[in-house]
C-alpha cells in the first residue's frame, strides 16, 4: 500500500521499524500537499522548511531509540492553534498578519512528542460555521467532490486528512467544528470532554463550549494523538486535573453488554431516509457484537440549536472584542479617531457571518434583554445536560447520526444562516453539556461519507475509542 | 421578533462594528431571523432552573499570590 495511504498508528511503526525515515515521510506529504492542495485549499501556510527540519531531529532520536510513539509523525493543525513565530490566522483578515509570539499548549506537546508540523489548516473564520465557507482564505472543497463542502469549521483538517495530505489533524469543536467534518469526509473526529484538552493558545470562541481535538482515519489513530493532546495544563484555568488514562490500552475490549441508547428525537421524522438506513446498518453490527440497543428520550433536544445561538454568540462577542486595530491584527487605514478606528478595524477585519455573532451575540447581552436571552438559555443548558446526565443512568453510550445531511454543495447554504445552523442539529447538545462525542465513518448515502456519533459519560474517551475501534 | 434599521445600527455601534449602508438591509433581516429562532425558548417553563455557565462543577481555581515568572 503506498505510504500516505498508510494510518498514523502504521506510520510510527514504519518509522520505529526503520522502514523509512521520518524526513522521507514528510517529503511525501509536503509533496502531495504541492500537488493537490490547489484543488482543496486545505491549507492556509505550509511550514516546509521548519517541517524538514523537525523531521531531522525526529530522525536522531528514532536512531538513538529514544523516540515516542508519534516522533517522526507528520500532523496539520487547524490555524486557530498559537503556533510560535508562524502565522495563526482564524482564517480571517482580522490576524492574516498575526505572528503568533507563543506556541498553544496542544502545539507544545505534540512538539514535545516529536510530532511534525506540516501546516496550518483553513477552517471557518473564528470558527463559525459549519461548511468552511466563511473563510477569508476562500472555500475549502471535499476531496469525496470537490463541488461540495468538508463540513465546518474544521473544515480543511477534515479534507487534508481524507485527501491522504495529512495522517491526521488537530480540530477544534464548539458546536460539532470536529465531528460533522469528519462525518462529511469519512473520518473519525473526537471532541474530548470540555476540559480534558487545555484551551491555553487556542485561540477562543466560545469559552464554555470550546474544545481541541483528533481528526483522524482510525479510533486507533485518535487515540494516539488524544495521548498527546489530554492533561491538566495550569495556564488553563477551565483545564481538569483528571488523569489520563493511555487511550490506546483498552481499544480491544470486547463491546458485549454495551448498553446503547438511541434517543427517539434523534431519528424522527426529517432524517434523511439514506443516512436513516446506514445508521441503522451500524447499530445492527453492534448488536452483533452484543450489544443491547436501549430506546431513549432527550426531551429538550429541540431546544438546543435556539440555546446555542445564545451563548455561542453572546461568549464570542466577549472573546472577539479584543480585536481592535490597536496592538496587532487588521488596523483600517487612515483612523479619523478611536471610534473610527475600532469600528473600521473590526467592520472591514471581521466578514459576515462573524459580523452577525457579534451582533447577536451583543443583543442578547445588552440591558434589558440579558435575562430573557442569555440567562434564560444558560437555564435550558441546566436542562439539556440534565436529560443527558439522567440517560446515561441506563445506557453507557448514546448513537445517532452526526449530521443530518450528507456533504451538500458549496454555496447551497451560505445564504441562508438558519439552514446553516441546523447542520449541526445533532452535535450542538454535547458542547452544551461538556460531554464527549465522537464521529466515526460507518457507510455511504448518494456515494458521499455518512458518520455515526457516539456520546458518552464526562471524561470516558476511552469508553468512545473502545466502542468505535469495535466498530 | 422584529428589529429595524435603528437597533442594529445602534447594536453594530455597541460592538463597535462599522457595516456598509449596502449590507445594513441583510443583516437587519438575518438577525431578525435568528432571533426569530432563538424565541423557542420561550416555549419552556425554566422558573425553578439553576442557570448553567460552563459543564464543570468547580470554581475558579485559585494559587496562592506568589510572583512566578
Amino acid at each position: 500500500m503506498a505510504i500516505y495511504k498508510q494510518t498514523l498508528t502504521a506510520l510510527s511503526a514504519a518509522l520505529h521499524d526503520g522502514q523509512l525515515s521520518s524526513e522521507e515521510l514528510t517529503q511525501i506529504f509536503l509533496e502531495r500537499i504541492r500537488q493537490f492542495d490547489d484543488q482543496l485549499n486545505s491549507f492556509v501556510t505550509v511550514t516546509e522548511e521548519a517541517a524538514l527540519q523537525s523531521a531531522r531531529e525526529a530522525d536522531r532520536c528514532l536512531q538513538a531509540g529514544n523516540a515516542a510513539p508519534l516522533t517522526g509523525i507528520p500532523l496539520a493543525h487547524k490555524d486557530i492553534f498559537c503556533t510560535d513565530g508562524v502565522r495563526t490566522s482564524c482564517a480571517s483578515r482580522m490576524l492574516d498578519n498575526f505572528i503568533a509570539p507563543y506556541d498553544a499548549t496542544v502545539i507544545a506537546r505534540f512538539k514535545a512528542a516529536g510530532a511534525v508540523m506540516l501546516g496550518k489548516t483553513n477552517m471557518d473564520e473564528f470558527a463559525m460555521g459549519s461548511s468552511n465557507e466563511t473563510s477569508y482564505y476562500g472555500p475549502v472543497n471535499n476531496p469525496w467532490d470537490t463541488g461540495r463542502v468538508p463540513g465546518g469549521s474544521s473544515g480543511g483538517s477534515a479534507a487534508a486528512v481524507a485527501a491522504r495530505l495529512a495522517p491526521g489533524a488537530t480540530g477544534t469543536d464548539t458546536g460539532g467544528s470536529i465531528r460533522q467534518p469528519a462525518a462529511l469526509c469519512g473520518l473519525t473526529g473526537l471532541k474530548p470532554t470540555y476540559g480534558r484538552v487545555s484551551r491555553y493558545g487556542m485561540i477562543a470562541f466560545a469559552s464554555s463550549l470550546d474544545q481541541g481535538g483528533p481528526l483522524s482515519r482510525s479510533a486507533e489513530d485518535a487515540a494516539l494523538m488524544l495521548n498527546v493532546m489530554a492533561g491538566f495544563d495550569e495556564r488553563d484555568s477551565t483545564s481538569v486535573e483528571c488523569p489520563v488514562p493511555d487511550y490506546s490500552a483498552g481499544l480491544d475490549n470486547p463491546v458485549a453488554g454495551l448498553r446503547i441508547g438511541l434517543p427517539k428525537q434523534f431519528f424522527a421524522a426529517g432524517l434523511d431516509a439514506g443516512i436513516a438506513g446506514v445508521i441503522e446498518q451500524a447499530l445492527r453490527e453492534y448488536e452483533q457484537l452484543g450489544a443491547e440497543l436501549v430506546e431513549i428520550s432527550l426531551p429538550n433536544s429541540e431546544l438546543a440549536v435556539p440555546t446555542y445561538y445564545v451563548v455561542a454568540p453572546a461568549e464570542c462577542s466577549s472573546n472577539l472584542s479584543r480585536y481592535d486595530g490597536v496592538r496587532y491584527g487588521y488596523r483600517c487605514a487612515d483612523p479619523v479617531d478611536l471610534t473610527d478606528l475600532y469600528e473600521r478595524s473590526r467592520g472591514e477585519g471581521f466578514g459576515a457571518e462573524v459580523k452577525r455573532r457579534i451582533m447577536i451575540g451583543t443583543y442578547v447581552l445588552s440591558a434589558g434583554y440579558y435575562d430573557a436571552y442569555y440567562l434564560k438559555a444558560q437555564k435550558l443548558r441546566q436542562l439539556i445536560s440534565e436529560d443527558y446526565r439522567r440517560a446515561f443512568d441506563s445506557v453507557d453510550v448514546i448513537m445517532g447520526p452526526t449530521s443530518p445531511s450528507v456533504a451538500f454543495p458549496v454555496g447551497e447554504r451560505f445564504d441562508d444562516p438558519i439552514k446553516m445552523y441546523l447542520s449541526d442539529i445533532y452535535t450542538i447538545a454535547v458542547n452544551l453539556a461538556g460531554l464527549p462525542a465522537i464521529s466515526i465513518p460507518c457507510g455511504f448515502a448518494d456515494s458521499l461519507p455518512v458518520g455515526l456519533q457516539i456520546i458518552a459519560p464526562y471524561f470516558e474517551e476511552a469508553r468512545l475509542l473502545n466502542a468505535a475501534h469495535q466498530y | 421578533m422584529s428589529l429595524d434599521r435603528d437597533d442594529v445600527e445602534k447594536i453594530a455601534h455597541l460592538a463597535r462594528l462599522a457595516l456598509r449602508e449596502e449590507d445594513i438591509a441583510r443583516y437587519t433581516r438575518n438577525l431578525a431571523d435568528i432571533l426569530g429562532l432563538v424565541e423557542q425558548m420561550e416555549a419552556v417553563d425554566t422558573r425553578d432552573v439553576v442557570p448553567m455557565a460552563h459543564p464543570l462543577e468547580r470554581c475558579q481555581r485559585l494559587r496562592p499570590d506568589e510572583v512566578r515568572n
